[in-house]
C-alpha cells in the first residue's frame, strides 16, 4: 500500500475519520479510557493492516522485534547489574541485527563468498535460499534497537505499556521508510494526551502536498528518463547520459524527501511530530554538512550508535578517520546488500575523512559559496551515480557516453529540460526551507500562498496521476 | 472580499505554475511518450533531418504502450515486406507521415506489410513514409533515396491530415528553419495533449493547449460511456485547427491538382501507376478530405479510408498513443486498401504483359 495510491488515500481517510472521532467519545467511556489510548490502539491496528497489505507473513518479524525490545526494556528497568544490562542490550542488538542480517544480507554474503572462492579456484556448488526482503526491515529494526540502547544508556525510561511500544515500532506513516525515530522523542507523544489543532492539520496537509509534488510530480516523472539512460546507455548521447546521471540525484532526493514529507504530514495531521529527514542537502558546502542534511534520521543514528561508540573524534586524527570510514561503510551497506552501496559508503567515508584532514591542516575552504555548493553537488552526483549502477559494465557504459562528449542533439531537450526543471524546483524548496527554518509551517505562509501551493499540488497530481513506481527507499 | 479575491488569485497562480511545470517536465517525458534510441536522426540539407541508414534500435513509449525493435534499410526507410517471389510486383507507399511509417508497431503490423499479405498479387511493399514528413518531402525522399533501387509498378500516395489538407502545396520544398526542425522532433506542445475522446474534442483548443483541461476532459471521457469513434466524427468544433506539425507553406505555391498531375506524369513515364489514399483519423475525415477530392485529377484512383477506421474502432485496442494506428487499425485499413491496389495492379500488369501475377 504505497502512499501514492488511491487505496492508501481511502485507507488514511477512513483511519483519520476514526482517529478524530476518538476525541468525541462519550464522557463515560473517556473517563475509563482516555482518547489517546483508544487512538493508539486504532493506529496500531491500522499500522498492522498497512504493513500486512504488503505481505502479512512479515508481520511476525515486526512482532518478534517488538516483543524482544519491549522485554529487554522491561529487563533493563529492573536490573542495575551492569553485566545483566549488557547481556540484555546484546540480546536486542543480536536479535535485530540477526533478523536484518538473515533477511537482507545472507544471500549477498553467500554469493560474494562463492564468487571469491571461485576466483581462487575453489569453486563450490552452493544452494542459497531465495529470501524475500521484508519491506522496511532496515528502518524498524534500527528504530526498535535504538530504544533498547537508549534505555540501557539511561537516556530514557523503559515503557511498561506494550501497546505504546508496539505503536512506536510500527507507526504506519514512518514504518517502511522512516524517518527512523528515537524512543525518547516519539514514545512520549504516544503516552500523553494529544490535541489536533488547526495549525497541525494545515501544516500536515501542506507537507503532504509538498511530498506528493516531490514524489509524484518530480521523482516519478524523472524515473523513466533515468531508467532509460541507465538501462539502455547505448541508446543515448553524452548530454542525455549526463542528464540521466544528474537526474538520478534529483530523483532520489524527490522520492525520499517526498516520502518523508508525506510521512511527517500524515503524522502531523494527527498531532504527532516526526523528525525532519532532509534539510537543504543540495545547498551543502561540504561532505560533513551534506550528511547533516541528508537522511538526517539515519546519519544521526549512525553517529549516536556507531561513530561515537567507536570512539568518534576522541582518539586523534587517524582513529577519527578510521571511525568515519567504518561508519560510512556500514551506512552504505545498510542501504542494501550490493557492492555499489558498499563503494558508495566508502566513497563518502573517504570524502568525510579527506575533508576533515584538509580542514585540520589548511582551515576551512576559502572558495566562494556558489563554488563550494556546486562542487559538493557534483561530488554528490558522482556518489549517487555509483549508488545507482548495477554493475561495472553499466558504470562504464553510462560514463563512456558522457566521455564521448556533450553534443546537443534534437532529442537532448527531452532529457535536459525535465532534469533542470526538477532540480530548480528542488533547490527552490530547499531555499524555502532555509528561509523558513525547516519544512514550512502553515502559519509562516499567507493564505493566498497556501492556496497556490495546494492548487499547484492538486493540479500536478491530477495530471500526472499515481504511477506504480515504488519509493526508492522501500527496497532498503 | 479582498481576502477571497486573494485566495482565488492564489489558486489561479498555483494552477498556472503547475501548467508551466507540467509543460516543461511532463510533456517532454511522458505525454507524447515516443522514444527512439539515439542515433536515428540525421541532419539533411533538403529536409532539415532524416533518418539514419542502417539504423537498428528501439521505438518505445515511456508508459510501455509499445516497445518494439526498429530496423531501417540502408537509406533510412523501414524495411520492405518480405516476398517469396523474386519477381513480385513492387509497390511503394509514399507520404502518410508517422501513420504510414508505423509509429509504435513492428514491421509486420505496418500498413505496407499488411497490404502485402492481403493483396491477390504477390507484391513487395516498400515504405517511403517518414514521421513528420508531408507528402512533398516524402516524395522527394522517395525520388532521391529510394527510387534508384526500386522499379515500382505502383506508387500509393498517402495523404494524412496533418498540414496536408490543403489545396495549395509548395512549389518546392522550403528550407527548414532550426525552430521548425525542433518542432518536428521535440513534438509540438499542442501535440502533447492530443484529444482522447468527445469531451476533449468538445473543449476544443482548451483541451489541446492545457494539460489540466485535457486531463479533465479525459477523465470525463473515461467516466461517461459513449461511442467514441462515432462521437468523434460528429463533434469536431469548427474553430479547431490541427496543430502545426509540418512547417507552414511559405513562398511560391502550386495547386494540389498540378502537383499530383506532375507526379503522375513522372511516374507514368517510368511505367508506374499511381493512386491516392486518404488515411483516416478518428475525427471527421469527410470534412477534412472533402475539399481535396475535387482537386485530385480525373482518372486517378482515390480511396478514402475513413470507414476502415470506424470498423477498427470496434476492435479492443484500435489506436496507440496519440491516435496512431495499432495493428488492428492497420489491418482494417490494409483490408480496405488491398482490393483497390489489386485492381490497379491488374490494369498495370495487363498493360505490361509478361509481368508475374498470382491473380487467379
Amino acid at each position: 500500500m504505497n502512499f501514492h495510491s488511491t487505496l492508501f488515500v481511502g485507507f488514511f481517510v477512513a483511519v483519520y475519520a476514526l482517529y478524530l472521532a476518538c476525541f468525541r467519545l462519550p464522557q463515560g467511556l473517556r473517563d475509563r479510557i482516555p482518547p489517546h489510548r483508544v487512538q493508539n490502539l486504532l493506529l496500531l491496528v491500522a499500522s498492522y493492516v498497512f504493513y500486512g497489505a504488503w505481505d502479512w507473513r512479515f508481520l511476525s518479524l515486526i512482532w518478534l522485534s517488538t516483543a524482544i525490545d519491549f522485554a529487554v526494556g522491561i529487563g533493563l528497568s529492573r536490573s542495575d547489574d551492569p553485566r545483566v544490562r549488557k547481556r540484555l542490550v546484546a540480546v536486542s542488538m543480536l536479535s535485530n541485527l540477526g533478523i536484518l542480517g538473515f533477511f537482507k544480507y545472507f544471500g549477498f554474503f553467500v554469493s560474494s563468498a562463492t564468487e571469491l572462492l571461485g576466483a581462487l579456484g575453489l569453486g563450490l556448488e552452493t544452494r542459497t535460499l531465495s529470501i524475500v526482503l521484508p519491506v522496511g526491515i532496515s528502518f524498524y529494526t534500527f528504530q526498535s534497537m535504538s530504544y533498547a540502547i537508549d534505555v540501557y544508556r539511561g537516556e530514557m525510561p523503559a515503557t511498561r505499556n506494550p501497546f505504546d511500544f508496539a505503536l512506536y515500532v510500527a507507526f504506519f506513516p514512518q514504518l517502511v521508510a522512516g524517518p527512523i525515530e528515537r524512543g525518547k522523542w516519539l514514545l512520549p507523544q504516544f503516552q500523553q494526551p494529544r490535541t489536533v489543532t488547526g495549525q497541525d492539520v494545515q501544516t500536515g496537509l501542506l507537507w503532504i502536498a509538498f511530498g506528493y509534488v516531490l514524489k509524484v510530480g518530480m521523482a516519478d516523472t524523472l524515473a523513466p528518463l533515468v531508467d532509460h539512460v541507465f538501462e539502455r546507455p547505448e541508446s543515448v548521447d553524452g548530454t542525455a547520459a549526463l542528464a540521466g546521471i544528474v537526474g538520478f540525484t534529483v530523483q532520489i532526493y524527490c522520492d525520499f524527501a517526498g516520502y518523508s514529507l508525506i510521512a511527517r504530514g500524515l503524522a502531523r495531521t494527527m498531532g504527532i511530530v516526526l523528525m525532519q529527514n532532509f534539510r537543504m542537502p543540495f545547498l551543502a558546502e561540504s561532505p560533513r554538512e551534506f550528511w547533516r542534511h541528508w537522511h538526517i534520521s539515519l546519519s544521526t543514528w549512525l553517529r549516536d550508535y556507531l561513530y561515537v561508540p567507536l570512539g568518534g573524534n576522541r582518539g586523534g586524527p587517524l582513529l577519527t578517520y578510521r571511525n568515519l570510514a567504518i561508519t560510512m561503510l556500514l551506512g552504505g551497506l545498510w542501504h542494501g546488500a550490493a557492492w555499489n552501496f558498499v563503494i558508495w559508503g566508502a566513497y563518502h567515508g573517504g570524502l568525510l575523512a579527506a575533508t576533515r584532514a584538509r580542514e585540520e591542516r589548511f582551515g576551512p575552504a576559502r572558495l566562494p559559496y556558489a563554488l563550494r555548493v556546486a562542487g559538493m553537488f557534483a561530488v554528490t552526483v558522482f556518489g549517487f551515480f555509483v549508488f545507482r549502477v548495477d554493475s561495472l559494465e553499466q558504470f562504464r557504459a553510462v560514463s563512456g557516453r558522457v566521455a564521448q562528449g556533450l553534443t546537443w542533439s534534437l532529442t537532448s531537450p527531452a532529457y535536459v529540460v525535465p532534469v533542470l526543471t526538477c532540480l530548480a524546483l528542488a533547490v527552490g524548496y530547499q531555499v524555502a526551507q532555509e528561509r523558513l527554518g525547516g519544512d514550512p509551517e502553515a502559519d509562516r505562509l499567507s493564505p493566498p500562498v497556501r492556496a497556490a501551493i495546494f492548487a499547484f499540488a492538486i493540479s500536478t497530481v491530477l495530471v500526472v496521476g499515481f504511477r506504480p513506481t515504488p519509493f526508492v527507499y522501500f527496497q532498503f | 472580499m479582498r481576502r477571497w479575491l486573494a485566495l482565488v488569485l492564489g489558486v489561479l497562480a498555483g494552477i498556472a505554475a503547475a501548467e508551466g511545470f507540467l509543460g516543461l517536465v511532463v510533456s517532454k517525458t511522458r505525454a507524447m511518450g515516443l522514444w527512439y534510441d539515439a542515433g536515428i536522426h540525421r541532419r539533411d540539407d533538403r529536409f532539415g533531418f532524416t533518418f539514419q541508414g542502417g539504423y537498428r534500435g528501439l521505438m518505445e513509449h515511456q508508459d510501455r504502450v509499445f516497445h518494439v525493435p526498429l530496423e531501417l534499410d540502408e537509406a533510412g526507410f523501414r524495411r520492405p515486406s518480405e516476398s517469396r517471389a523474386s519477381d513480385a510486383a513492387e509497390v511503394v507507399f509514399v507520404g502518410g507521415q508517422s501513420m504510414m511509417f508505423g509509429y509504435g508497431v513492428r514491421d509486420a503490423a505496418t500498413i505496407p506489410w499488411q497490404v502485402a499479405r492481403d493483396t491477390r498479387h504477390e507484391i513487395r511493399a516498400w515504405n517511403a513514409a517518414l514521421p513528420g514528413f508531408d507528402v512533398h518531402r516524402s516524395w522527394v525522399a522517395y525520388r532521391d533515396d529510394m527510387a534508384p533501387r526500386v522499379r515500382p509498378k505502383l506508387v500509393v500516395l498517402s495523404i494524412y491530415r496533418f498540414g496536408e489538407a490543403r489545396t495549395e502545396v509548395p512549389a518546392s520544398i522550403p528550407p527548414v528553419s532550426q525552430e521548425d526542425q525542433d518542432a518536428l522532433f521535440r513534438f509540438h506542445p499542442s501535440i502533447v495533449v492530443s484529444a482522447a475522446g468527445p469531451f476533449a474534442t468538445l473543449m476544443g483548443p482548451l483541451a489541446f493547449r492545457f494539460q489540466l483541461a485535457n486531463k479533465l476532459a479525459r477523465f470525463a471521457d473515461a467516466v461517461v460511456p459513449r461511442d467514441r469513434v462515432a462521437t468523434l466524427a460528429r463533434t469536431l468544433p469548427p474553430s479547431w485547427r490541427p496543430p502545426r506539425r509540418t512547417p507552414p507553406v511559405s513562398g511560391p505555391t502550386m495547386p494540389l491538382r498540378s502537383f499530383l498531375d506532375r507526379l503522375r506524369s513522372v511516374l507514368e513515364s517510368e511505367g508506374t501507376a499511381m493512386m491516392v489514399a486518404f488515411l483516416p483519423r478518428k475525427r471527421s475525415n469527410r470534412e477534412l478530405y472533402a475539399p481535396l477530392r475535387p482537386h485530385v485529377p480525373e482518372g486517378m484512383v482515390v480511396i478514402d479510408l475513413h470507414r476502415a477506421l470506424h470498423e477498427a474502432g470496434r476492435a479492443r485496442f484500435p489506436t496507440l498513443a496519440n491516435g496512431h494506428y495499432a495493428p488492428a487499425a492497420s489491418r482494417a485499413i490494409s483490408r480496405a486498401l488491398a482490393p483497390e491496389i489489386d485492381a490497379v495492379l491488374d490494369r498495370a500488369l495487363l498493360a505490361a504483359p509478361g509481368a508475374r501475377s498470382e491473380a487467379p
